[in-house]
């Protein structure tokens, strides 16, 4: 078992650029019937340039809407996005988004929801086509083109969603709790495929979870985010060599990891134990 | 009871499986509610001026098919175009009042007391506005079509997940390439669902209008029948407009399960 723990195990960034993004002072407030309700911030934070960073927090802390405020979907209240020096002020284009559902189109067959991105964006049919039955194969997915959403499994629907969501190349992959409604074990081979992929992609991820598992496995950098209104209240360097095992706890060092964002989230009152802090990391489940 | 097993138990082969005596049993008891009908008006000797024995009006269907085609064509021909006007009309105005607020918040209101209003009642102010011919039935009928559709349309629209918008914008799309691809095939099911509505009434308000003021159509054979006491051309202009309505949805149907392949694999 290798423990050297060395970002050496890092492909080189792709010629595709990967871009760089940060956020200052970034708040989001939202006015409902009931008053207005603080959801975000502010709170700044960077994604280097092909870097994979996971937000992790609690349920209703504001992890998705900091996830839509970065791709340009929703504007902030206050504060400012930057993509690669350029202040964000529409959505963003270059980029491939994965949500918990997988929210493809029930009309379309599988292949025909991934080429949704070659139909809107214009790109070569044949070059598209060719990446999608790729990417198809890659993520366990051959067979299944010509199947509607309604004929296909939960777990196999959230591939074709991260198909569609890599077929046109982006430098930016953002998913939000994409592996939340699966069930543990397609969870954990999802996990280690998309890990595979970015290996030999190298694009710039923010990937938001409430999995601590998730998060270590597969980031350069977890987030720590507070409880509404969310703020990134710590930052975790995870080093450990990829690909990663598929059971974590073969690394010592994941223990370690996993105890100091369990040790966060109950200083933060997210989980409330009344005893120490368990030796064995698991998924964090339903925090609230 | 088992199907297909009979009261000894011992089950019996008919060679038939369900769907073949689907079709069967309802033809079988069609034909013997005629038959009672003919022998009904032989035993109680009911004059045929009042109501025409099924041997007689079935028999026009025979010897004045030329008129009877003529007539029905110029009614299917109307609901055709009705469908075509009123199905555009509708499912276009749908997307505008669910695009845009305002115009749902002051149109929405008024549509929905439009649609409890009776609209077959409005014929003759049609008449009066277009004349005798084929432009009142058809305005008339696709008023009528207009409705179920844009309400059954917006249905559609708005049971779209709000972020497959996000997804279409972080592809760029324009808002056709919006419509084209997301909003209107996602809707097709319950614009659908609302032509086939309309099938039932835009029959009824051809044949009205008909009624009130027309040259030709199944409407008009039914007065002139009126007129000249033909029962039994009555009876069957009457079969032929139940079963353009028929046609039509049948033809609606068949157009759905072409268009949208998918519906077959919902559960």
């Amino acid at each position: 078992m290798s423990t050297q723990a060395t970002m050496a195990n890092r492909p080189a960034p792709a010629s595709a650029a990967a871009a760089t993004i940060t956020g200052q002072q970034v708040t989001k407030t939202f006015r409902t019937k009931a008053g207005t309700n603080h959801a975000l911030g502010p709170t700044d934070f960077e994604i280097k340039s092909g870097e994979f960073v996971s937000i992790i927090g609690a349920s209703g802390c504001g992890k998705s809407t900091l996830m839509l405020i970065t791709a340009g979907l929703i504007p902030p209240s206050e504060g400012t996005i930057v993509v690669d020096g350029k202040r964000l002020d529409r959505p963003l284009t270059d980029i491939g988004i994965v949500f918990q559902d997988h929210l493809l189109l029930d009309f379309r067959t599988a292949i025909d929801n991934v080429l949704l991105q070659q139909q809107i964006r214009g790109l070569d049919r044949a070059l598209l086509s060719e990446r999608a039955s790729d990417l198809f194969k890659k993520l366990g997915l051959s067979g299944a083109e010509r199947r509607y959403p309604s004929q296909l499994s939960g777990g196999m629907r959230q591939r074709v969603s991260i198909a569609r969501a890599l077929v046109h190349e982006p430098s930016i992959l953002m998913m939000d709790e994409p592996f939340g409604a699966l069930d543990a074990i397609t969870r954990t081979q999802i996990r280690h495929d998309l890990e595979l992929l970015w290996m030999e992609t190298c694009k710039t991820v923010l990937f938001i979870t409430h999995s601590i598992e998730e998060a270590i496995g597969l980031s350069d950098r977890v987030l720590v985010m507070s409880r509404a209104p969310g703020r990134i209240i710590e930052e975790i360097k995870i080093d450990l060599p990829r690909p990663r095992p598929v059971h974590l706890g073969d690394y010592p060092e994941f223990a370690e990891y996993a105890n100091r964002i369990y040790g966060i989230f109950e200083r933060i009152g997210v989980y409330n134990f009344g005893t120490k802090v368990g030796e064995t990391p698991g998924d964090s489940g339903q925090a609230r | 009871m088992k199907p297909g097993t009979w009261r000894t138990g011992v089950p019996i082969d008919l060679s038939l499986d369900g769907r073949v005596l689907k079709l069967v049993l309802p033809v079988l008891t069609l034909l013997a509610t005629l038959l009672a009908w003919e022998l009904a008006e032989i035993y109680f000797q009911i004059p045929s001026y009042l109501v025409p024995r099924p041997s007689e009006f079935l028999a026009r269907f025979y010897t004045d098919f030329p008129e009877l085609w003529h007539h029905a064509s110029a009614t299917g021909t109307v609901i055709v175009l009705a469908f075509a006007i009123g199905g555009a009309v509708g499912v276009a105005l749908a997307y505008l009042i669910v695009t845009f607020r305002s115009l749902e918040d002051g149109a929405y209101q008024l549509i929905v007391f439009l649609q409890i209003v009776p609209k077959t009642i409005t014929a003759p102010l049609f008449v009066t506005w277009f004349g005798v011919g084929m432009t009142p039935k058809l305005a008339m009928t696709a008023f009528i079509t207009f409705f179920p559709v844009l309400v059954d349309s917006m249905t559609g629209f708005r049971s779209i997940d709000q972020r497959l918008y996000y997804l279409s914008r972080s592809m760029g799309a324009s808002w056709w390439q919006t419509f084209i691809h997301l909003q209107f095939p996602a809707a097709l099911p319950h614009i659908f669902s609302g032509l086939k509505i309309a099938t039932v009434y835009a029959v009824t308000a051809v044949i009205v209008v008909e009624f009130v003021g027309s040259s030709e159509g199944l409407g008009y054979l039914i007065v002139q029948a009126v007129g000249t006491m033909d029962m039994s051309l009555m009876f069957a202009a009457i079969l032929t407009t139940s079963l353009l309505g028929l046609f039509f949805n049948l033809l609606v149907t068949s157009l759905e399960y072409v268009l949208m392949p998918w519906l077959k694999y919902r559960t």
